[in-house]
């Protein structure tokens, strides 16, 4: 028993440790990818390790007061946490024991904690980014919110593992619910801030908002937050509409399948991070309001009609997944 | 245990410590503390000591203590308590009416919250409801008019449904009401006019407009009012609807997936409260108005959880009716602490009191991580219980509404965090000192709960799952640590041993090299240099925002009520115009009348 639960948490500590890695491997290849876009060379793909190795060795930090610790402290920590409840690679870790709504609400962690932080600092660029991230989350996750309840109504379950399982028997949910999904990455685009949505932290407008004040050990940390929520971002949609990356049965297989669907979850969360990042690298920047406008009208029309869909689905043609 | 005690300590202790105290001159909110301190010590003693008690004084009326009232008195008692405990060092101006008004609100809470019968309810509901006025006449005779208007409304709509019963069965007892003598088709009147009556007091749309008003007074008091009596409303439509009525009688109006055709509509009135309460409170400059807002957007989702009607709807709404009353009251005692060592109103006037105030501002957010239903308070428990019973029953209009409105509680969480205790702290108020400490006290009072039903939501989903089986509803799934619907379920403890595990994780790597703490204008501005300028970014915080909402927010029920009135005034003038002061204008008036009686009562006889 106990040594089933080490067993356990050991792994859940070696996911949390790969995820990132991963995260800090995919923001280096952006950097290089974007650069090769915009006919530039670009750092190597390894730079953000070297970032972070010098952010966290320096000798002068600053801070503000009490408060300005919270961003490092529950950025990082409530980043590991919704990790910690996202399967990945089909291996469920806590969230058998939380469903997709208690994550959407740990998904705030992290947040609030950077929020808190970053007002805390008393640079009005901050303040007027916090806005803009909240003005932009209310955005993104109308239809976000929307995809998540055609999900859920559809699959009739709200817990990521059950939804996992039922993927890998029915249909992934990309081929059950196309549209729900165009409208899904839509919102992770608002999600992950990349551009035409990179409104909250727009360096050249507000010196990058909410991290104006952080340096040395701060921003370090904070670079581990944004790395971790890359892979927390990506995996949720794949995990969402792309099985998990299950694509052999952990039951039959054993440890061979943990392995595989691993590789093929990394392989998933490089193409949607992909998408994200083509996408950021040939637009230009919204307004805020813009955003807003954007995210209300399309997506959460093409959001409704992936509901109408599975509601159809669901309730008169009796589909059960 | 017998009637008479229980009416003693519940309803007659309160109201002597009303004429106690009203001589108490500064030490009156002393005074109210204890008489409420005493009547809470009752109500620990006596969990479980349930009984009802029929007295015939010439009509029958009942007086039952059950774990209903149990549970709403529990909150009712604890947001007093605090309150009054806060208005203790809050220097307020005739402290001796202010203990009387509200101790005398509190005799009648408890009253309505003990009564079966309409007769005590409605008198009951009066006693609360001047006092309410009084209260909020001590601010402002306009506030006061509005809640007046609402009230009396209330009052009204009361009637009607009471009077009805009354017609059909001859009897005030609300165990009578089902007993066959009421026609079916009459129902449905009865429970609208129940359901709006009581709704007026939880402030739903669009009977809302009192509230950010009635808000608006002092603030100890306003913590009861959110905290407290609003929850009267939600009690009393949990009684006419699940207890007078019946979940077996709602369901023969139809059900729409198992829920009630009779329920349904009020739950959409609910989701849609949420909403349009969210949405108007991100726009809130004034943080008295802004938690109003906010107070009647979170009352939108208890009307949902009482209009869907299954076990695990009710049961997040009672959940949810529990948490607001904590978190809500907290927030109006965190503003009052504000209001009282600033003296400001406006969000955009204050800033960084969070340095200056640290105690404040630790329990303030705490009650922000209820409202927005962060994991680490109860608040989460209540909406995850709110959006799967709607989501398990596939109802695509409530639950997506639910969940905007709960961003959209991010949003105006923020701001109060923002624009009151973080960003720069302004110079006037560089010696606010922390607030005193029974203010302290009491608003540490309200967050424990909020922290301990986190961390074991089985306790409390115990008193409810009790509730719901005794008024013939279902019950939960829960366990000490869990809870689970037929969709999902999340376990709490696993949850906070991860959250601190990996907080400590976070702080360990954080720890590791020390940090020089820097002035607040010490930070990086482009080069820029100004030398005494206002940097705290909090005037009109979401304007963008705004300017996307404005043509929808020229349309105001608030506005279309003023206009409603308006147009009577000025029909009003025109009648008034008849009396124009020449006798013989009165004498043809009297002849016109003459002849009118004349001929219609030759019509009626003929």
């Amino acid at each position: 028993m106990v040594t089933d639960w080490l067993i356990h948490a050991g792994l859940v500590a070696l996911y949390l440790f790969l995820a990132m890695v991963i995260g800090l491997l995919f923001m280096g290849i952006a950097r290089k990818i974007t650069a090769r876009i915009q006919n530039r060379v670009g750092p190597p793909i390894y730079q953000n390790f070297l970032d972070l190795g010098k952010l966290l060795a320096k000798k002068t930090n600053i801070k503000h007061n009490w408060i300005f610790d919270f961003a490092p402290l529950f950025g990082l920590g409530g980043v590991l946490l919704i990790l910690a409840y996202l399967p990945m690679g089909g291996y469920i870790m806590l969230s058998g024991q939380g469903d997709l709504i208690l994550l959407l609400y740990i998904l705030a962690i992290p947040a609030l904690g950077f929020a808190l932080g970053s007002g805390a600092s008393g640079n009005p660029n901050a303040g007027v980014g916090v806005m803009r991230a909240l003005t932009l989350m209310l955005s993104y996750e109308m239809p976000f919110l929307i995809v998540i309840l055609s999900l859920m109504i559809f699959y009739n379950t709200a817990s990521l593992s059950v939804l996992l399982q039922k993927q890998m028997n029915y249909l992934w949910g990309i081929a059950a619910l196309p549209i729900s999904a165009l409208a899904a990455d839509i919102a992770l685009q608002g999600m992950m801030a990349e551009k035409p949505f990179d409104i909250p932290i727009a360096p050249h407008e507000i010196a990058s908002g909410p991290l104006v004040e952080f340096g040395g050990k701060y921003l370090g940390l904070l670079m581990l937050y944004s790395a971790g929520s890359i892979v927390v971002e990506t995996s949720l949609f794949v995990d969402l509409f792309l099985g998990g990356g299950i694509v052999l049965n952990p039951t039959v297989y054993g440890t061979l399948a943990y392995f595989v669907n691993y590789l093929v979850w990394l392989a998933l969360i490089f193409v949607v991070w992909m998408i994200a990042i083509f996408v950021n690298a040939v637009f230009p920047r919204f307004r805020i309001e813009q955003a807003f406008k954007f995210y209300w009208k399309w997506p959460t029309v093409i959001a409704i009609a992936g509901l109408v869909q599975a509601y159809v689905m669901s309730v008169f043609l009796g589909v059960v997944p | 245990m017998d009637a008479l005690t229980l009416f003693g300590i519940f309803v007659l202790l309160p109201l002597v410590g009303a004429l106690v105290s009203y001589f108490g001159k500064k030490y009156a909110p002393i005074i109210a503390v204890i008489f409420t301190g005493i009547s809470g010590i009752f109500l620990y003693l006596w969990y479980g000591n349930f009984g009802s008690y029929t007295i015939d004084i010439g009509v029958k009326l009942n007086l039952t203590f059950d774990i209903t009232t149990w549970f709403f008195m529990l909150m009712m008692n604890t947001v007093i308590f605090s309150s009054l405990l806060f208005s203790v060092s809050s220097k307020l101006k005739r402290a001796g009416g202010f203990a009387t008004l509200m101790l005398l609100g509190f005799a009648g809470a408890n009253g309505v919250l003990l009564a079966r019968d309409f007769l005590s309810l409605y008198l009951f509901w009066e006693l609360m409801s001047w006092s309410i006025y009084l209260l909020v006449l001590r601010t402002s005779g306009e506030y006061a008019r509005r809640y007046l208007l609402f009230g009396v409304l209330s009052a009204y709509l009361l009637i009607m449904g009471i009077g009805i019963i009354y017609y059909y069965t001859g009897s005030f007892l609300y165990a009578d009401a089902l007993s066959g003598a009421i026609p079916h088709a009459i129902w449905p009147w009865i429970l609208t006019f129940l359901i709006l009556g009581f709704g007026i007091k939880m402030a739903i749309v669009p009977f809302h407009v009192w509230a950010p008003y009635a808000y608006s007074s002092e603030q100890p008091f306003v913590a009861f009012l959110s905290g407290g009596l609003s929850k009267l409303g939600a009690f009393g439509i949990f009684m006419s609807m699940y207890s007078i009525a019946g979940i077996s009688l709602l369901q023969s109006f139809g059900t729409f997936r198992g829920v009630s055709l009779m329920g349904y509509p009020f739950a959409l009135l609910g989701a849609a409260t949420a909403f349009i309460g969210t949405i108007l409170a991100i726009f809130q400059d004034d943080i008295r108005k802004l938690l109003a807002y906010s107070s009647i957007g979170q009352l939108g989702y208890v009307m949902i959880g009482l209009g869907l009607g299954t076990p695990l709807a009710i049961g997040g709404a009672m959940f949810h009716a529990f948490n607001h009353a904590f978190f809500k009251s907290l927030l109006f005692l965190g503003a009052g602490a504000v209001i009282y060592r600033t003296g400001k109103y406006k969000i955009s006037e204050m800033g960084g009191l969070g340095y200056r105030m640290p105690f404040t501002f630790m329990f303030v957010l705490f009650a922000i991580f209820a409202l927005a239903g962060i994991p680490l308070t109860s608040g989460f428990i209540s909406k995850w219980m709110l959006y799967e019973a709607a989501i398990s029953r596939k109802f695509v209009i409530v639950a997506p509404l639910m969940l905007i409105a709960s961003v959209g509680a991010y949003l105006y969480s923020y701001r109060i965090l923002y624009g009151v205790f973080l960003g720069q702290l302004k110079d006037e108020d560089k010696n606010v000192k922390e607030a005193p400490g029974p203010m302290l006290a009491a608003m540490f009072i309200l967050m424990v709960p909020l922290v301990i039903f986190s961390i074991v939501p089985g306790w409390i989903l115990g008193w409810i799952n009790k509730i719901l089986v005794e008024n013939g509803i279902g019950k939960l799934n829960y366990t000490t640590f869990s809870y689970s619907s037929a969709i999902g379920g999340a376990n709490m403890a696993v949850f906070w041993i991860a959250f601190i595990l990996l907080l400590i994780f976070a702080m360990l790597m954080f720890m590791a090299k020390k940090a020089r703490v820097v002035d607040q204008y010490d930070n990086y501005l482009a080069g820029e240099a100004p030398p005494s300028v206002a940097l705290h970014a909090a005037h009109n915080y979401y304007k963008p925002l705004r300017d996307t909402w404005a043509p929808l927010l020229k349309h105001s029920i608030d506005r279309a009520y003023e206009k409603f009135s308006k147009f009577f005034a000025g029909g009003f003038y025109e009648i008034k115009r008849i009396y124009t002061g020449n006798p013989q204008d009165y004498a043809a008036y009297l002849g016109i009348a003459f002849l009118a009686f004349l001929l219609v009562g030759w019509w009626l006889l003929w």
